[in-house]
């Protein structure tokens, strides 16, 4: 080869090289710029909601200990608004701030109590003017754990700014990102590649709780371990309205595996499968649990208590629609008869190859909304497809139905331009399990549709609820 | 040359004239025609089509992309909407499949008629998170994350809506990572749609986990109510 030649090709070569790098450069400045702004963008996202549930709970705290002193009902419902109002934003702000795992936190659990205590409240002083010495008690005791979580939070927003604290606790280094590492990450479905053993130890986290936090998350942990010294909240309102510790409705006794075949085969047969040869697939751990079977693409729950199937679904495929709305509801009401239940339908949901229905127990006429099955039916041939009674015997129990109000009574309490298209008497649920006997008065004002409840031994209005036609049923709002 | 036209030329070119005139209002009337006005099938193309697929989209019918052409997963589409609204099943978008279609996609109502909007954003995004989730698990599998959810929303531990919830810092792993931008499939919607109806086979979970891959201890600590599928559902 001619030195020439080879002069030529290193000039080249060493051109590309450089264009090349010049080029990679210029990308990598690029991207790191990139980096940088979405990083601040990101930051200032999490600097505000921790700014905004600083100031959430000091507002919070403020109103409490003027709402404490308020004498008259205008400012006492006024600043019980303003509780309800900040407590309920702090909880939002809280969830928007980062972390390295998300568990039960007492600082969202307490906002969310005082937001319902407060609510609760708010509508009880604007009726009667005050509240009592219980409720005082209890208000009083949410006002000082308050107190001392606004001061861990200021605290905290303090350090934040003097010492720039990391929002969490360890970010992971350029070999974690790059996979080389092992990546922390735990999450609510459980973190796939295992979490911290420090973190993950209750005793560990509560000897770091007691050193300064290095980490905006360390320092809520800590908050959370000091609230969790505290006693319980002797009020529970919502809390926990996703479950019911104590079913009313499950019948006496205790079954076995092989008594909770037999339910099943009787289950499915009437149902719709003829000699059905159902397998227990596991059990399930609840007040309402028990065995859980399966017979080839249906699913059924049948309590251990009581013996009862309360959830079914069956995941067949569904062919050609060849039924409509009014004659699936005939379908669910033929199903219900079959499996023993009297019941009247409430609503329904059309969803093109299946339509949900809802169905609520009646005592004497009176409906009583709690006790509520739900049905699916199939749209291809009418059969039940799903049947979920959870919420039925949850809380299907006798009650003493005694109302005070007559109907002239109870319809002199609703507004003048009110026109009621149907009335009847009805039980429905409130805050924290409770229940109200209440007359239900179904009528147009406005223009609009509404249902409406007036408490049939106190004569209040209980609730109200707009009714909103859409394309696949009425939708209660 | 003179611009003086013999009369026959003239009505030539009257008629030219207006035989463009009539075909440019007839195309722009083309342009803008709107669902419903002919019959879409195979093969159709256009802002029609497009506003078919969104329309089909909007309730939960996988189209693939929305891009005004009338192909296979638009007809594969439109077959399933019409196998379960009860239509003839032929996957031509015709006057009745068209105008059932224009019906399901309306705006909620308020009983004098005023238009009070979709009231559907929720479903979208719960559709997304279990789609991101629990894609290839069983149908009651994809319903119990949903009813997961919406269990925080009812328990005092937890943020109060939807979005609160889906979006809470490391709640998901799925949004973590951006998969919940994925476009979710009709089972997804489906079982989204049931989830916020109020249904709940997990017997009031708030969390769950695949046993399998996960060593965490909180999430082990929780005290377990069932499993559905590959997941363990907790309280």
């Amino acid at each position: 080869m001619k030195e020439n030649t080879k002069k030529r090709i290193l000039a080249w070569l060493s051109l590309t090289f450089f264009v090349a790098f010049g080029l990679s450069l210029a990308w990598g400045i690029y991207e790191y710029r990139l980096l940088n702004e979405q990083k601040t963008a990101l930051d200032n996202q999490y600097k505000r909601a921790l700014n905004d549930l600083v100031t959430d709970i000091n507002e919070m705290e403020t109103s409490m200990a003027k709402a404490k002193v308020a004498n008259g009902t205008s400012l006492k419902v006024l600043y019980l608004s303003e509780i309800w109002k900040s407590s309920d934003t702090a909880v939002n702000r809280f969830s928007q701030i980062p972390s390295d795992e998300i568990g039960i936190s007492y600082v969202e659990t307490l906002a969310n109590q005082i937001a319902d205590f407060s609510k609760s409240m708010t509508q009880k002083v604007a009726a009667t003017g005050s509240m009592n010495a219980n409720e005082t008690k209890i208000f009083d005791d949410m006002h000082q754990r308050i107190i001392e979580t606004n001061r861990s939070l200021q605290n905290l927003s303090n350090q934040y700014y003097a010492e720039n604290l990391a929002w969490i606790y360890k970010s992971p280094n350029i070999w974690e990102k790059l996979g080389i590492g092992k990546l922390i990450q735990a999450s609510a479905q459980g973190g796939e590649k295992g979490g911290d053993p420090k973190q993950d130890d209750p005793e560990a986290a509560r000897k770091a709780g007691e050193q300064t936090p290095s980490s905006v998350r360390g320092g809520l942990k800590q908050l959370d371990t000091s609230l969790q010294k505290y006693p319980p909240l002797s009020y529970k309102g919502d809390l926990d309205k996703h479950y019911v510790e104590k079913p009313l409705g499950l019948p006496a006794g205790v079954i076995d595996e092989s008594k909770a075949i037999t339910i099943a085969k009787d289950f499915l047969h009437k149902v719709g499968f003829r000699d059905a040869e159902p397998q227990v697939t596991g059990r399930s751990d609840s007040p309402l649990g028990g065995f859980n079977l399966a017979f080839k693409e249906a699913y059924l729950e049948i309590s251990k208590k009581g013996g009862v199937v309360t959830y079914y679904r069956n995941q067949r495929e569904l062919n050609e629609r060849r039924l409509d709305v009014p004659k699936a509801i005939e379908k669910g009401y033929e199903a219900l008869k079959k499996l023993g239940f009297d019941l009247v339908v409430t609503s329904t949901e059309d969803l093109d190859s299946y339509v949900m229905v809802e169905a609520v127990a009646q005592d004497n006429g009176v409906r009583i909304y709690p006790d509520k099955v739900r049905l699916t039916v199939a749209m291809d041939n009418g059969e039940l497809i799903g049947f979920d009674a959870n919420a039925y015997y949850a809380y299907h129990h006798d009650r003493q139905l005694n109302k005070k109000l007559s109907l002239a009574e109870a319809k002199n309490k609703l507004a003048k331009n009110f026109k009621i298209i149907e009335n009847r008497l009805a039980v429905i649920s409130r805050i924290g399990n409770q229940e109200a006997f209440c007359y239900e008065f179904r009528g147009t004002a406005f223009g609009e549709e509404y249902l409406i409840y007036i408490d049939a031994v106190d004569g209040s209005e209980v609730k109200i609820s707009r009714i909103v036609n859409t394309p696949r049923g009425k939708l209660i709002q | 040359m003179k611009f003086n036209l013999k009369n026959k030329d003239r009505n030539k070119l009257l008629a030219v004239l207006s035989i463009s005139l009539f075909l440019c209002l007839a195309l722009t009337v083309t342009g803008q025609a709107a669902l419903g006005d002919r019959t879409l099938s195979s093969g159709s193309k256009g802002a029609e089509v497009k506003e078919l697929q969104k329309k089909l989209l909007q309730i939960g019918y996988q189209v693939g992309k929305v891009d005004g052409v009338y192909g296979k997963s638009t007809t594969e589409a439109v077959k399933r909407f019409q196998k379960n609204r009860g239509l003839k099943v032929d996957g031509i978008a015709g006057k009745k499949t068209i105008a059932e279609l224009k019906k399901l996609t309306g705006e909620s109502t308020t009983s004098s008629g005023k238009k009070v909007g979709y009231k559907n954003s929720d479903v979208q995004l719960l559709a997304r998170c279990i789609y991101a989730e629990g894609r290839g698990e069983p149908y009651i599998g994809q319903v119990a994350i949903g009813a997961c959810v919406m269990n925080r929303i009812k328990s005092s531990e937890f943020p109060n809506s939807i979005a609160a919830i889906i979006y809470q810092p490391k709640a998901f792993s799925a949004v973590d990572d951006g998969q919940i931008n994925m476009s979710p499939d009709e089972t997804a919607v489906k079982a989204a749609k049931e989830a916020m109806s109020g249904s709940d086979p997990t017997g009031g979970a708030v969390f769950y986990f695949n046993p399998d891959k996960t060593k965490n201890k909180f999430i082990w600590s929780r005290p377990q109510i069932k499993k559905i599928g590959k997941h363990i559902f907790t309280r």
